[in-house]
């Protein structure tokens, strides 16, 4: 069974002259202890979608379908019962995490605000389970008292993770937790996520705009372009089995550093315009080298294709077989 | 405009080291940004300088535009001391040595125009009257691929996308007819699929401007794309430098290995 089951969510975002429809029809499932990565560029809605799964859309959107979460519906949640989520259901971590710590308070006046607000508890065993959680992402105790500033952004992040996991949540929402940091660091803070899952066994979303990292520790990825999920497929198989053509090009971006030669892709044009409501077309079919007339009258669906779905008219290749072919 | 190829001058760094604090000769009880550093950029070469967070690599980019002096040592920009400019050369060594920041969200006024914002520099280093800085304006834009230029000439930073953006500030770099751009982690916050065009830029302005260019970061993949040479940072030194390729099929430093290693596999398993 699933732990979170996504279904024909739509998140719209409205101003006095314009709604942007930012999600569009997004479904999906997250089964307990699984590592989901939800990969898109800006502007593709993956963190819309994170979002509106851990109840932290700005007032300005409004999300319809349905966001089911260990059985209980979590769209339209009254504050209380939101409140009552975060204790021991879904946990967020943030992206940066200078702009998500307090730089007045220090690392154990930030346990001590998580803990005391859902349970009750002494200072003294606050202190004691901050100083554990510390210890499990590799930091040590004496970082209780030092504040935010003091610490690296790999330090910050770590901070963050342990942070979430003092409420024992079951499915934990990254959003861009490696993005501010460096290439080790990167793989450090990853490193530490895969472990932490396969000890505590949470489940995680992990939304990125990094292909290349979201496959490394993730089981599944769901790619995401102008608000829809374009394909999913499992991670190990991305590179050999992509059959849409944004992901294809996507790769395209990304090369081998050792090779004798390095030439990187980009991706010509720009993403559509989402303030236009639902679309009856392909929205990638402009910047696509596969389009054809289908495309620009008709809106492909999710179907099964390589080894996951594709939403493409034409998503019968493989990346090998379009550059054999082409 | 620059039609006249702009001649690039060597840049060479000769032993230079930054202590941060600390008092007195040699600095005792001060932090050790940057320690005995060389390198030389050819004219119209690239250099890529790799390193982490606090590896000295913004320190140095720091001292080479003159923002930041050496504690000691020797920058020298074709026969410039560097290190030891006066005021009126500064302001002529700012021309020659322009800086491409991160982040083009913070980089350009949200209140200026994209023609107000290229039309300063024109202004100020070229001595442009205000009817020739137009044509120069327009001519920078489709320089830097925004066309029709005229399109964005009235257009405000928060209309562009951040790919735009960056076009934009590269284009303010070359307003003045630099001989050097320093560009620190300009594609870090641009969504991959925009990279390859900024990078691409970057490298063809040596090409059509003979431009020099160091390139910051810590993206060994992206610093591959672009740069001649490599010079790897570690904790404020030198541990490896060589012709790109060279390093990166065959790195002697255990730490460029790391950096190597720590690259993601799963969508480059192309050979």
């Amino acid at each position: 069974m699933s732990l979170l089951e996504v279904r024909n969510l739509d998140v719209t975002y409205r101003s006095r002259s314009a709604a942007v429809l930012a999600a569009r029809d997004v479904s999906f499932d997250v089964a307990p202890g699984e590592l989901v990565a939800l990969v898109g560029e800006s502007g593709s809605g993956k963190s819309t979608v994170g979002q509106a799964i851990t109840g932290t859309m700005p007032i300005a959107a409004a999300a319809t379908g349905r966001v089911r979460f260990g059985g209980t519906e979590m769209l339209g949640l009254d504050p209380a019962a939101l409140r009552r989520s975060r204790r021991d259901g879904i946990a967020l971590m943030p992206q940066n995490g200078l702009n998500a710590l307090n730089p007045v308070l220090t690392i154990e006046g930030h346990f001590w605000d998580v803990l005391r607000s859902h349970q009750r508890i002494r200072r003294a065993e606050a202190r004691r389970t901050a100083a554990e959680l510390l210890a499990k992402v590799g930091l040590e105790a004496d970082l209780l008292r030092r504040y935010p500033h003091e610490l690296s952004g790999g330090m910050r992040q770590r901070v963050c993770l342990a942070i979430v996991l003092s409420l024992r949540p079951r499915l934990i929402v990254f959003d861009e937790p490696t993005t501010a940091l460096d290439v080790l660091t990167q793989q450090q803070v990853m490193e530490t996520i895969g472990q932490l899952q396969a000890s505590e066994g949470f489940a995680g979303l992990l939304i990125s705009h990094d292909l290349g990292m979201a496959l490394e520790r993730t089981s599944r990825v769901l790619i995401m372009y102008a608000g829809r999920i374009v394909e999913e497929l499992p991670s190990d198989r991305v590179f050999d089995d992509a059959c849409h053509p944004y992901t294809q090009a996507l790769i395209g971006c990304y090369g081998d550093a050792r090779a004798d030669e390095v030439a990187l892709a980009g991706i010509p044009g720009s993403p559509p315009d989402l303030s236009l409501g639902a679309e009856s077309s392909c929205l990638f079919a402009p910047r696509c080298g596969r389009a054809a007339e289908r495309c620009d009258v008709e809106r492909p669906l999710l179907r099964p294709a390589g080894s996951g779905q594709a939403a493409c008219f034409f998503a019968t290749e493989t990346l090998t077989e379009a550059v054999h072919a082409h | 405009m620059p039609t006249e190829t702009v001649r690039a001058e060597r840049l060479r760094l000769e032993a230079v080291t930054k202590v941060y604090g600390g008092r007195g000769a040699g600095r005792p009880g001060g932090k050790t940004a940057v320690d005995q550093v060389s390198f030389t950029i050819e004219p119209g070469t690239s250099l890529g300088l790799i390193g982490q967070s606090g590896s000295g690599k913004s320190t140095l980019a720091r001292m080479i535009t003159a923002i930041d002096k050496p504690t000691t040592g020797v920058i020298l920009h074709g026969g410039t001391r560097v290190d030891q400019l006066g005021r009126r050369e500064l302001r002529r060594y700012r021309r020659d040595v322009q800086f491409v920041f991160q982040d083009p969200y913070a980089a350009l006024n949200p209140a200026s125009r994209i023609g107000y914002i290229l039309g300063r520099p024109l202004a100020n280093y070229l001595g442009l009257r205000p009817d020739q800085v137009r044509p120069q304006v327009l001519e920078l834009l489709a320089k830097v691929g925004l066309t029709p230029p005229e399109q964005f000439e009235q257009k405000l930073p928060h209309q562009l996308s951040g790919g735009q953006r960056q076009r934009v500030v590269i284009a303010r770099a070359l307003a003045s007819r630099p001989r050097l751009i320093v560009a620190d982690e300009p594609v870090s916050m641009l969504d991959v699929s925009l990279r390859a065009g900024i990078l691409t830029l970057l490298r063809g302005l040596r090409e059509t401007d003979g431009i020099s260019l160091l390139y910051i970061t810590h993206d060994l993949l992206s610093a591959r794309a672009v740069a001649d040479e490599l010079v790897v940072l570690q904790e404020g030194r030198v541990v490896e430098q060589g012709a790109a390729r060279q390093v990166l099929q065959h790195p002697e430093h255990e730490y460029t290995r790391r950096l190597i290693d720590a690259l993601p596999q799963s969508v480059t398993r192309r050979n």
